[in-house]
């Protein structure tokens, strides 16, 4: 058996934004663990939540999906630390722009908005959390196949 | 504290000597660990007496003597007790 989906659109998000300009490798699946100062600038991608449709009534039923990716760029700078994140969220905007294929299957991210949070610290802290809208369909006895 | 000659006092024990714009003060350092956004990160502060903090512009900076590390006062956070907590930025 496949990983689930959300795994597998986590994992190709990842990729798609591996290797930018800014945040080079520093790009992370997981919200859990604090980044360090090496982890800086940074990436962390998750799936925040999902709404599901039954498009059937009979089991075992077709769903469609609709999960939200979240992408958050984060930075720490003495200046220009807004700058630094409008540069990060552009260039994963543009990654992402393109459809990502997902167990052969293609799926778009449609970008759906953005908060932005900082703090004081030793350096300042930003972070510019985008999210993406991304549709998808399963059976309900297979999370782990698209179709 | 009771009176300005306690916080004084307090200050130099357990302080260091800092300078702003010519002139020496004394100041309790802190920069306990805090998890900011989800990043590692330290907050810096420096509690003075409130009458010296009233001199001590946001934006200023200010150097502490025993290392010459420089500072920059980000924010204000009086105690209503003759105190105010300065929190700093590292340059």
């Amino acid at each position: 058996m496949a990983d689930h989906a959300h795994k597998q659109i986590r994992a190709a998000v990842v990729a798609a934004v591996t290797g930018l300009t800014t945040s080079g490798s520093r790009v992370y699946a997981n919200r859990l663990y604090p980044l360090t100062e090496a982890n800086l600038p940074g990436l962390r991608v998750f799936m925040d939540q999902e709404d599901a449709q039954a498009q059937s009534i009979h089991a075992p039923h077709l769903q469609e999906r609709t999960a939200r990716l979240v992408v958050e760029c984060c930075a720490k700078a003495t200046s220009a630390l807004d700058d630094t994140l409008d540069l990060m969220s552009k260039e994963v905007e543009v990654a992402l722009a393109a459809a990502l294929t997902v167990g052969g299957k293609s799926v778009q991210l449609i970008y759906s908005g953005m908060e932005f949070d900082d703090e004081i610290s030793n350096q300042p802290a930003g972070m510019k959390r985008l999210s993406f809208d991304c549709q998808f369909y399963t059976q309900n006895n297979a999370p782990d196949i698209l179709v | 504290m009771d009176s300005q000659t306690d916080r004084l006092a307090m200050l130099q024990a357990l302080g260091d000597l800092w300078h702003h714009g010519g002139i020496d003060f004394y100041g309790v350092f802190e920069m306990p660990y805090e998890l900011m956004l989800g990043m590692d990160g330290y907050r810096p502060t420096l509690t003075v007496e409130a009458a010296k903090s009233d001199e001590i512009a946001l934006s200023d900076t200010i150097t502490r003597q025993n290392d010459n590390a420089i500072y920059t006062v980000r924010a204000r956070e009086p105690d209503g007790t003759g105190m105010v907590r300065l929190v700093l930025e590292q340059q």
